[in-house]
C-alpha cells in the first residue's frame, strides 16, 4: 500500500530532477504544509473535507512554485548541490513554520474516507489503504500520460534532455521548472492526504519518508520515472516483509543504505531508462 | 543598401570567465546574406550565440530593426523574428521524433506546415523517426526547417555544412539558395569558402573573437585576407599558388 | 600570522568570559566552540574540496559512544586517549563510506550520505550493545593530572584548547601539499591529474579529514554533555552543521567559526524570543544561497575592506632564497622521441574520434598540431596526457610504454599541460595556482621553498606582482592564460601539451610566449605540442605543422609547405580550392 505513495512522491522527485536539475529535499514538506492546511479547514474550521483537500492541494502546489520562483531559479547556474542545500533550508523553514502556526504535537488526522474496503481472512484492508493504493496508481497514470502526451510534458521531455537546444527552439526554461515545482507540490500533497490518516501525523512526518523517496528515485536513476515507481513499489514490499519477519528497529533504513551503495556501485547511472 | 535590419555593435563575451568574443560590430540589410568566414574557434558560434541571446555571458548591443534586444532573453528575440539554427545536432533533441518537434515549435499553425513540407519532403517522409537516428545532414535540414516555422525576419544559421557529405551539402545549399530568393536575411558562420562563394552578399572575416575584415567574398579572397585568418599566412603577401 | 593572534585572543577572551558568567555562560560557550571544530572539518571538505556530506552528524554520534564506552573500560585518565580513538575511528569509517562515493555524481553523493545517517539514526543508534537499554551513556569523571575535566571550568578549558589545535590544523593542512590538492580537486580533477594529483585519494583523505574532526567534536560533546545519548544526534545535525558551513562561506575559518558558534549559541542564549530565533537558520541559508553566495565570510572580506587596516603583506618571494633549480626530470637527448603516438584509434560512440593516427615528438621540438573541429587534436593530445585511456594504438613517453597509464602518473614522468578551458583553480590566485602545479615536484617540497620557485615562474612570464594575490577569475583573460602557461612552466617538465594556448592574448604577449616556449626548446630541450586555431602564432612557433582531418593525420611538414599544401588549402576553404 504505501508503496504506491512512495511512488507517486519519487515520481515528483524525479520530474522536478528532469526539469530543473535540482533534487527537492523540500517536496515532503510541501505536502505536509497542505495536510496542515487541510486540517485547519476541514476539521478545526469544519468546512468539510472538498473544501480542505482543494486548499490543501493549491496551498502544496503554489508554495513550490513559489519557492522556485524565489529561490531555485536564482540557482539554475550555480555549481551542482548548491540548490539542493537550499532546498534543505526550505524544508526547515516550512517545518519552523508549522511548528509556529499548529505545534509539533502529533493529532489524529480521521480518514478520507471512513470504514474498512473488505477483509480477506485475518487481513482488513481499510478504506484509507484503498485509497492510498489507487491515489497512487492514479497518480501515475496522470503523470505518464502527460508526460508523454501533452504539450507540457513534450517541452519537459525537450528541456530535460538538451535545454540548450529546447531554448533555440523556443522554451522558456523558467516556466517548464515552475510548472513542474507547482505539479511536484500538488502530488506530494497529495500523498500527504492519503498517508497521513495511515501514520502518526505530526510536523515532520513527511521527513520520514524522504529516506525512501530519495532511494527510490536514486535506484531508479534519477531522471527515470518508470524505474522511481518501480523501485518505490518494490521498497513498499520489502519494508511490509521486514515489518513481518522482524522487529529490529532501522533495518529497513540498513538496508535502502546499502541498496543504494551496491546499486550505485554497480551501475552509477542507476537502473532505469533515462528517458522516461 | 537599405538601412540595416539587424544591427550589433561592441559585442563581448563567453562562456566561462574568458572572453570568446571581443568588440564585435556588424550588421545585415533586409534581404542581406552575410558570412562570418574563419577556422574553428575563431569565435563564429559564441558570436551567433550572443546576437541570439544563448550566451551565458554578454555584453554589446543588438537590435532587429530599430528595437533593442540586448536585454531580452532568446525566446523574445525568437518571437521578434531573430531566430537561430544552431549545428542540426546540438539544437534537436535526440529522442524526439520530426513530428514531435514540430508540435514544440508550432502546435496550431497549420497551414504554415504544410507549406514547410512541400519545401522540406523529409518532413513528411521522416514524420515518426527519432531525430537521434537520422543523419548529420537530414538532421541539419530537420533543423533549418524548425527555424523556418519561427517566421523569421532573420536567420542566424551556424555551420550549415558541418559534418555532411558532398551530396547532403549540396541539398542543404539548395535549401539556402531557395531562402535567399524568398528574401530571408541570413547571418552564415561557415568555413567553407565555396558556399561563401555561391550564396553571400558579403562577409566578415573572424579570427580570435575579434572581425578581422569585412567585404565581398571576391574582395576578401583577392586580398589575401583568407590566407591570414585560415592559414596563417601574412596578409598582402603573394603566396605562390594563390 | 595577524589571524591567528587575532585568534588566539578571541578564544582567550571567550574563555575568560565564560569562566566568570556562571555555569550557563560556561556551557553555552563550550557547545558553541564543539559546533566550531565539527563545522571546521566539513569546512574544509565543502569549501576546500567542494564535496558534499549529509553524515557528518551520524560521525559526531559514532565517535562521542565509542568514546565514552572507551573511558568506561578504563578510567578517566584514559580520556585523550579516547579522543584520539574516536577521532581515528571516524576518519577511518568516514573514508571507508567515501570509497563508493567516488564513482557517483554529486546528487547521489548528497542521497547517499544522507541515506548512511538516516541509517546509522535508525539502525546503528538503536542497537543496545552500542547505546544500552536507555539509549543514552553517561560518562565517567574524567580526571587528567589532578584537573577535574568534567567541572564546567575543565570543560570549557579542554574544548577550548581543542579549538585551538582544530585551528591550527586547518592551518597546516592548507599549508600542506594536500590542502592544495584539495583545491585543485575541486576546481577541476582533471587539471589536478594533469600536475600529478592522485585524484581518488585525495577525495578520501578530504572525507577522511572532515571525519576526524567531527569525530574530535563527537568526543569533546561527550565530555561537555557528560555522556552520549540518541536523542543528541538525530540526522537533522547533519544538515544543520551543512548549513553551517555554506552560511559561513567558502574560504577563511572565520565566516564558518562564527556561523558555528552563534547556531549553537544564539538558541540557548535567546530562548526567551522562542520559536523566532529557530527560523534563523533556515532563512539564514536560503538568503545566503540566493541572493548572497559568498557567506559570512563576504562580508568580513568587504568589512575589513573597509576597516583602515593596512593590507596584509604578501609574503616577499626575497624574503626566502630561491632555491638552486633542481635537476628537471631526464630531458630526452635531442633527436630521441620524447612523445611517440602510433596508430592511434578512439571511438566515441561509433564516431572516429582518431583514426588510425600517429605523432612523434623529439626533444628540442615544438611541433603545431591544426586541423578543422572535430578533427580529433584535442583527443589526441587527451590520449598522449592520459585524460583520455580508453583506446587503441600505443602511447609511448620517453621510449616508455603508458597507454594504460593514468594521467597522474604520466605528470610525474614529467609531462605537462594547458588546457583549452578552465585549466585554473579560478578561485585561488596565481601563486596558489603555480604551488598546486609544483605537486609533483621533486623535494625540497616545503611551504617556503615551493612559494619562492611559484613565484620565480611568475616572473619569468612577468605576471605583474601586484595581480599575485588576486583571485585568478579577477584577472583578464590574457593574464589568466598567462598565469596558466607559468603554472606549466613551474616545472621543469620535459614534454609540453599546449591547448590553445593563445585565447585572450595581445600580440605582445604572444611574442613572449613564442620567446619562453623557444627558451625551453632550445636551454631545455622540452618537446611541445601546440594546438591553435591561430595559425599566425601557430606557424611562427612551429618547427613541423601536423595537419588532422577526421581523426587522421593527413599531411606533416615545415610550416611553409603546410601553407601552401594544395590538400590543406581545400580542407579549410572548401570543395572548391581557391583558384
Amino acid at each position: 500500500m504505501t508503496g504506491a505513495v512512495y511512488g507517486m512522491a519519487a515520481l515528483a522527485l524525479v520530474l522536478v530532477y528532469k526539469g530543473s536539475r535540482v533534487i527537492n529535499l523540500a517536496q515532503g514538506d510541501f505536502g505536509m504544509f497542505g495536510v496542515f492546511v487541510f486540517y485547519a479547514v476541514a476539521i478545526s474550521s469544519g468546512l468539510g473535507k472538498v473544501p480542505g483537500i482543494a486548499a490543501a492541494l493549491i496551498t502544496a502546489a503554489l508554495l513550490a512554485a513559489l519557492v522556485e520562483r524565489l529561490v531555485i531559479s536564482r540557482l539554475r547556474d550555480a555549481p551542482g548541490g548548491v540548490a539542493m542545500v537550499a532546498t534543505l533550508g526550505v524544508a526547515t523553514l516550512l517545518q519552523v513554520a508549522a511548528t509556529d502556526i499548529w505545534s509539533a504535537e502529533a493529532r489524529y488526522l480521521p480518514p478520507l474516507i471512513e470504514g474498512n474496503a473488505f477483509n480477506i481472512g485475518l487481513v482488513v484492508v481499510s478504506n484509507s489503504q484503498l485509497l492510498a493504493l489507487g491515489t497512487g496508481a492514479v497518480v501515475a497514470v496522470a503523470v505518464g500520460l502527460m508526460y508523454r502526451f501533452t504539450p507540457f510534458g513534450l517541452k519537459v521531455r525537450a528541456v530535460a534532455q538538451n535545454p540548450y537546444g529546447a531554448s533555440l527552439l523556443g522554451v522558456d526554461e523558467r516556466w517548464v521548472s515552475i510548472g513542474l515545482w507547482a505539479v511536484g507540490g500538488l502530488i506530494a500533497g497529495l500523498a500527504g492526504l492519503v498517508i497521513a490518516p495511515l501514520v502518526t501525523f505530526q510536523v515532520a512526518f513527511m521527513l520520514l519518508l524522504l529516506a525512501r523517496v530519495l532511494t527510490a528515485a536514486v535506484v531508479g536513476g534519477l531522471t527515470s520515472l518508470v524505474g522511481a515507481f518501480l523501485a518505490a513499489l518494490v521498497l513498499g514490499v520489502v519494508e511490509q516483509a521486514i515489518a513481518i519477519k522482524t522487529s529490529e528497529p532501522g533495518l529497513l533504513e540498513l538496508v535502502l543504505f546499502l541498496l543504494v551503495l551496491v546499486v550505485l556501485t554497480l551501475r552509477p547511472q542507476g537502473l532505469g531508462r533515462t528517458e522516461y | 543598401m537599405s538601412a540595416p535590419l539587424l544591427s550589433a555593435s561592441g559585442l563581448g563575451g563567453g562562456y566561462g570567465a574568458d572572453d570568446a568574443i571581443r568588440d564585435v560590430s556588424l550588421h545585415v540589410a533586409e534581404h542581406e546574406v552575410v558570412f562570418l568566414l574563419g577556422p574553428n574557434g575563431a569565435g563564429k558560434t559564441t558570436l551567433l550565440r550572443a546576437l541570439s541571446g544563448t550566451l551565458p555571458r554578454c555584453s554589446g548591443t543588438v537590435a532587429l530593426g530599430c528595437e533593442a534586444l540586448e536585454s531580452r532573453g532568446p525566446h523574445i528575440r525568437a518571437r521578434r523574428g531573430l531566430v537561430h539554427v544552431a549545428e542540426g545536432r546540438s539544437t534537436l533533441i535526440p529522442s524526439f521524433t520530426v513530428r514531435e518537434h514540430l508540435d514544440l515549435v508550432a502546435r496550431n499553425a497549420t497551414e504554415l506546415r504544410s507549406r514547410l513540407t512541400e519545401r522540406f519532403p523529409l518532413l513528411r517522409e521522416r514524420q515518426g523517426q527519432q531525430v537521434g537516428t537520422m543523419s548529420g545532414g537530414q538532421q541539419q535540414l530537420v533543423a533549418l526547417a524548425l527555424g523556418l516555422l519561427a517566421e523569421p525576419r532573420c536567420l542566424l544559421i551556424d555551420e550549415p555544412s558541418a559534418g555532411l557529405s558532398p551530396v547532403m551539402v549540396e541539398e542543404v545549399l539548395a535549401v539556402l539558395e531557395g531562402l535567399r530568393a524568398d528574401g530571408v536575411a541570413m547571418l552564415i558562420a561557415e568555413q567553407r569558402v565555396d558556399l561563401a562563394l555561391a550564396l553571400a552578399n558579403r562577409a566578415y572575416t573572424v579570427e580570435a573573437g575579434r572581425i578581422q575584415a569585412e567585404g565581398t567574398v571576391d574582395e576578401l579572397v583577392a586580398g589575401g585576407e583568407l590566407d591570414a585568418t585560415y592559414l596563417g599566412v601574412a596578409p598582402r603577401v603573394e603566396v605562390a599558388d594563390a | 600570522m595577524r589571524q591567528a593572534a587575532l585568534a588566539a585572543v578571541v578564544l582567550v577572551g571567550l574563555t575568560v568570559f565564560g569562566l566568570s558568567g556562571g555555569e550557563f555562560n560556561s556551557f553555552v560557550i563550550s557547545l558553541g566552540l564543539v559546533y566550531v571544530v565539527a563545522a571546521l572539518g566539513l569546512h574544509l571538505l565543502v569549501s576546500d574540496a567542494g564535496e558534499l556530506s549529509l553524515a557528518q552528524g551520524m560521525f559526531l554520534a559514532i565517535a562521542a559512544f565509542v568514546s565514552v564506552h572507551l573511558v568506561r573500560a578504563m578510567g578517566g585518565a584514559a580520556f585523550p586517549l579516547a579522543v584520539l580513538a574516536a577521532t581515528t575511528l571516524a576518519a577511518l569509517v568516514s573514508g571507508l563510506v567515501a570509497l563508493p562515493l567516488l564513482r557517483m555524481s554529486g546528487p547521489a553523493v548528497a542521497v547517499t550520505t544522507y541515506l548512511f545517517a538516516v541509517a546509522g539514526d535508525a539502525f546503528l543508534l538503536h542497537q543496545e550493545w552500542f547505546v544500552l537499554e536507555a539509549g543514552a551513556l553517561a560518562m565517567p569523571r574524567v580526571e587528567l593530572l589532578g584537573l577535574d575535566l568534567s567541572s564546567p571550568e575543565g570543560q570549557l578549558l579542554t574544548i577550548a584548547a581543542s579549538v585551538a589545535i582544530a585551528a591550527l590544523a586547518v592551518i597546516a593542512v592548507r599549508r600542506a601539499r594536500f590542502g592544495r590538492a584539495l583545491l585543485a580537486v575541486r576546481e577541476n580533477p582533471a587539471v589536478a591529474e594533469a600536475v600529478g594529483i592522485d585524484v581518488r585519494l585525495v577525495r578520501i583523505g578530504a572525507y577522511m579529514v572532515a571525519g576526524a574532526f567531527a569525530g574530535f567534536a563527537g568526543a569533546l560533546w561527550a565530555l561537555l554533555l557528560g555522556g552520549a545519548s540518541v536523542s543528541s544526534f538525530p540526522p537533522a545535525l547533519s544538515l544543520l552543521l551543512l548549513s553551517v558551513v555554506v552560511i559561513g562561506g567558502r574560504g577563511s575559518q572565520w565566516g564558518v567559526a562564527i556561523a558555528a558558534f552563534a547556531f549553537a549559541v544564539v538558541p540557548e542564549w535567546f530562548s526567551g524570543l522562542g520559536t523566532l530565533v529557530e527560523y534563523l537558520a533556515p532563512i539564514g541559508l536560503i538568503a545566503t544561497l540566493a541572493f548572497y553566495n559568498g557567506g559570512l565570510n563576504q562580508q568580513l572580506r568587504d568589512l575589513a575592506r573597509r576597516l583602515p587596516l593596512p593590507p596584509p603583506q604578501p609574503a616577499s618571494a626575497a624574503a626566502v632564497a630561491a632555491p638552486a633549480e633542481p635537476a628537471g626530470a631526464p630531458a630526452a637527448a635531442a633527436g630521441e622521441p620524447a612523445v611517440a603516438v602510433e596508430s592511434a584509434t578512439v571511438t566515441f560512440g561509433g564516431v572516429r574520434a582518431v583514426d588510425d593516427a600517429a605523432i612523434s615528438v623529439r626533444g628540442g621540438e615544438i611541433v603545431g598540431l591544426i586541423g578543422p573541429n572535430g578533427a580529433g587534436k584535442t583527443t589526441l593530445l587527451n590520449l598522449i596526457s592520459g585524460r583520455q585511456r580508453r583506446g587503441e594504438g600505443s602511447v609511448s613517453l620517453f621510449g616508455r610504454e603508458v597507454a594504460r597509464t593514468t594521467a597522474h602518473r604520466r605528470a610525474r614522468l614529467g609531462l605537462r599541460r594547458s588546457f583549452q578551458h578552465g585549466g585554473l583553480a579560478m578561485d585561488e590566485t596565481p601563486v596558489t595556482n603555480a604551488m598546486i602545479a609544483l605537486h609533483a615536484a621533486p623535494a625540497p617540497r616545503r611551504y617556503e621553498h615551493l612559494r619562492a620557485r611559484a613565484e620565480g615562474a611568475l616572473d619569468a612570464l612577468e605576471v605583474p606582482a601586484a595581480v599575485r594575490a588576486t583571485p585568478v577569475r579577477e584577472l583578464p583573460s590574457g593574464q589568466r592564460r598567462l598565469v596558466e602557461i607559468a603554472c606549466m612552466l613551474a616545472t621543469d617538465a620535459p614534454v609540453l601539451l599546449l591547448d590553445e594556448p593563445t585565447t585572450g592574448l595581445s600580440g605582445e604577449e604572444v611574442d613572449r610566449l613564442i620567446g619562453v616556449l623557444r627558451e625551453r626548446r632550445d636551454r631545455h630541450g622540452a618537446a611541445t605540442v601546440v594546438v591553435a586555431h591561430d595559425l599566425r602564432f601557430l606557424m611562427e612557433v612551429a618547427d613541423r605543422v601536423v595537419v588532422m582531418s577526421e581523426g587522421a593525420v593527413i599531411a606533416e611538414g615545415s610550416p611553409q609547405r603546410i601553407q601552401s599544401d594544395e590538400q590543406v588549402r581545400r580542407l579549410y576553404f572548401g570543395q572548391a580550392a581557391l583558384a
